[in-house]
């Protein structure tokens, strides 16, 4: 079963630190986006979505509030 | 929760036997985590005498106070032991994300005592800790272990690792211990020790969240740092070729005054620590020449080859530490050398740029991308293997290695593809390599003492790439800290960038100065390189980066992280105190090592004896004995002996632990 929720990043907000990746239990983050930036910074995407469990963890691991759960779009 | 987990995993790699053991509050009140918790195990653990390599000795790994919390660039790891190269205290530093994963398995800190009989690695999640067989990557390289055993146990989280090389398996005293594809824990030869435990890798894949006191008052001063690293951009003109300009102005300056140490975050996001590249050599930073040279050799014409943005222009994606906001790292692109064989590396470190540049008077950049690739997966130091090279070259110049020696490699200075074959043969302890993979003092003690003179080593460990003729006190740590030859201490540069004094009260205020005058043991040189020693065990009791610490405290406040991570209520002072404490335990490890601290002073060329002919640090001298003195008597420890005080050692409430350790 698909969460219901899922991140979602604000790229104007983020720093690309990584903790969000780092914290993820199961690993469905990825830091794979490189375009957000002139230094190409590797920011967090959603990579498998199919595996989030919705649980947030992510979300509170962020140091600058960057991630919020929304409802996923089917 | 207060940042620490308030566990730590005791695996008897012997007897096979593994136990977590709970840690009481106050000792994180005396020596926080990281480094500080590291000393207080070894020091009792770690019997008199022990040999670094033999089953007594205890290798931690060891995650930081702050890792893990939203406090930025608190993401670093040390490993700890006593070690090989020095005899006394050793640890490495390293980021990645190893740190935070340690805790998320349930504890600060894992510590491995004894030796497997076959090779292992050691698993560990929040459930269970194991210990497996590991014969299937003994023998490969740390980037291709690290993909195995990384697939091998992912179940859900993606697991982090640490792993050591080949050079780590074949007991090279220069050995580090690696993760997230070939960043290294380098130094103090920590490689050398997991490896006598044939103890391959640490496999982590717990997914503990990690608490802290105030976790909102954490993002708040987060945020505020974010909003500042993100608007501190180099203007789009200046490149790297200018620095060299930089760095010559910086010589002919008479005067020296405090620096906002923020200004580095622009050069950092941009370029990393090759910022240096260059601006080193014509400010007298870099060590020329196995320290014998300058700029004059090192000139232009070989500088201007290691410009910053060659390396940045392969740039294909930034790297950041877990939790950091300004991200000095880099994956750069070297499918187009030495035939493809790798195709691609972190970016090097300044380090490794100056060891393998001007200190062979190497002027090739491809060498040193490819070297740095070779070096992180045999899991080798670049710092004290480019000190070894340049010392091999002397050496050779001198005729006291002869090409019969060498299997016929022709070293000599700046000789590209021989200086390639010779980091091969080290890593593989062939021929002549195996002479020389244990560093220059064990080196030089087979050689014979003519070759002495050329190596230049603190205690035992090749130095960092910064010349201590130039800056006094940093000669003063690479010779009187308990990890002799580290660039990442304190100097006097530092101290007018740490703004300590607008937090602890008995820091001196940095003022601006005569140049000349840091030449001078003063009572003041010794408050000021205490104060140095204090926060950086701090530091490394919080996982914070050597970065950050050069933001300054008024940038990055280190004591407002900590408060709001364990809300004890503690003054800068009281923190200050604490990095006290540890630092006079890492002192006490090594007397109780039977370490004299005299036997860590730098070597001559480092102290300027005799000074150089020419070049911007021509006629400098480094004033080491008084240093030394004015330091440990600062301190609290004997002024002659570099002995921690009884008093001190009771006053810091160390005297019981004395009593249990020796
Ligand atoms: S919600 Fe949970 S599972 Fe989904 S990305 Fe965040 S941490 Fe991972
Ligand atoms: S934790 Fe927050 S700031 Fe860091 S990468 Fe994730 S979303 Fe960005
Ligand atoms: S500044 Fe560099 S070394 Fe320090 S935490 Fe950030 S990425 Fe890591």
């Amino acid at each position: 079963m698909a969460a219901k929720q899922i991140p979602v990043f604000d790229y104007m907000i983020c720093v690309a630190c990584g903790l969000c990746d780092q914290a993820c239990p199961v690993s469905c983050l990825e830091l794979s986006k490189c375009d957000v930036d002139a230094y190409k910074k590797a920011y967090p995407v959603l990579a498998a979505e199919q595996r989030c469990i919705g649980c947030a963890i992510c979300e509170k691991a962020c140091p600058v509030e960057a991630i919020q759960m929304a409802d996923r779009v089917a | 929760m207060k940042g620490y987990v308030g566990k730590v995993l005791f695996v008897n790699l012997s007897s096979g036997e593994i136990r977590a053991e709970s840690v009481p509050d106050a000792v994180y009140e005396q020596y926080l985590a990281g480094v500080g918790l590291g000393a207080y195990f070894l020091y009792q653990h770690i019997p008199a005498g022990a040999d670094p390599l033999g089953p007594e000795n205890m290798l931690g790994l060891v995650s930081g106070l702050l890792t893990g919390t939203p406090g930025f660039m608190t993401g670093r790891w040390l490993a700890v032991c006593k070690s090989p190269l020095t005899g006394g205290w050793g640890d490495a530093n390293c980021g990645g994300t190893l740190a935070p994963a340690i805790k998320q398995c349930g504890y600060d800190a894992i510590f491995f005592t004894g030796a497997a009989a076959e090779p292992v690695y050691l698993y560990v999640d929040q459930r269970r800790a194991e210990l497996r067989p590991a014969n299937h990557v003994w023998g490969l390289d740390a980037v291709e272990a690290e993909q195995i055993l990384q697939k091998e146990n992912w179940k859900a989280k993606k697991p982090d690792v640490a792993v050591i090389g080949t050079a780590g398996e074949n007991l090279s005293l220069i050995a580090g211990i690696c993760n997230d594809g070939g960043r290294m824990a380098a130094r103090s030869g920590v490689g050398a020790v997991m490896g006598s435990k044939r103890l391959k890798a640490v496999v982590l894949a717990g997914v503990k969240p990690i608490g802290c006191q105030d976790p909102a008052t954490m993002k708040k001063y987060s945020k505020q740092l974010a909003a500042r690293v993100r608007k501190q951009n180099v203007p789009g003109l200046v490149r790297g070729g200018l620095f060299p300009l930089a760095g010559r102005m910086l010589s002919r300056m008479k005067k020296t005054a405090p620096l906002d140490g923020f200004m580095t975050v622009m050069l950092l996001k941009k370029w990393g620590s090759i910022m240096n590249n260059g601006m080193g050599a014509t400010s007298g930073d870099s060590p020329i020449k196995n320290w014998r040279g300058s700029v004059v050799d090192y000139d232009a014409s070989h500088y201007r080859n290691i410009n910053p943005d060659h390396i940045v222009r392969r740039e294909t994606r930034k790297y950041h530490c877990a939790g950091c906001a300004v991200g000095c790292g880099g994956i750069v692109d070297i499918r187009d050398i030495h035939g493809g064989e790798f195709t691609h590396t972190h970016k090097p470190e300044y380090e490794t740029c100056a060891s393998f540049g001007g200190l062979v008077m190497n002027k090739d950049l491809g060498t040193i991308l490819y070297i740095n690739e070779l070096l992180n997966r045999a899991g080798m130091d670049s710092i004290s293997a480019g000190g070894t090279v340049a010392f091999a070259i002397e050496c050779y110049e001198n005729g006291i290695l002869t090409p019969e020696m060498t299997g016929g490699l022709e070293l000599s200075w700046g000789n590209a593809a021989a200086i390639v074959e010779l980091v091969k043969r080290m890593i593989a302890r062939q021929g002549i390599g195996d002479l020389l993979a244990d560093g220059v003092k064990a080196a030089a003690a087979k050689l014979g003492s003519r070759s002495s003179a050329y190596a230049v080593h603190a205690g035992g460990q090749e130095p960092g790439m910064h010349d201590s003729r130039m800056d006094p006190l940093l000669g003063l740590h690479f010779s009187a800290d308990p990890t002799p030859g580290r660039h990442t201490i304190g100097s006097g540069q530092y101290y007018d960038i740490l703004h300590l004094w607008e937090k602890v009260s008995w820091a001196p205020p940095g003022l601006s100065h005569l140049k000349d005058e840091d030449y001078v043991a003063s009572e003041e040189a010794g408050v000021k390189s205490v104060a140095c020693s204090c926060y950086k065990e701090v530091l490394d009791g919080a996982g914070g980066c050597y970065y950050a610490m050069l933001m300054g405290v008024n940038n990055w406040d280190l004591f407002k992280y900590l408060e709001a991570a364990t809300g004890w209520g503690k003054t800068a002072d009281e923190y200050m105190e604490i990095g006290k404490r540890i630092q006079t335990l890492r002192q006490m490890f090594n007397i109780k090592q039977g370490i004299d601290p005299w036997q860590f002073k730098m070597s001559s060329r480092m102290i300027g004896e005799p000074p150089l002919q020419a070049g911007p640090l021509k006629g400098r001298t480094v004033p080491i004995d008084d240093l030394m003195r004015v330091h440990w008597k600062t301190f609290g420890w004997g002024e002659n002996t570099g002995i921690p005080t009884p008093e001190t050692v009771a006053g810091l409430g160390l005297d019981a632990l004395q009593a249990e350790g020796v």
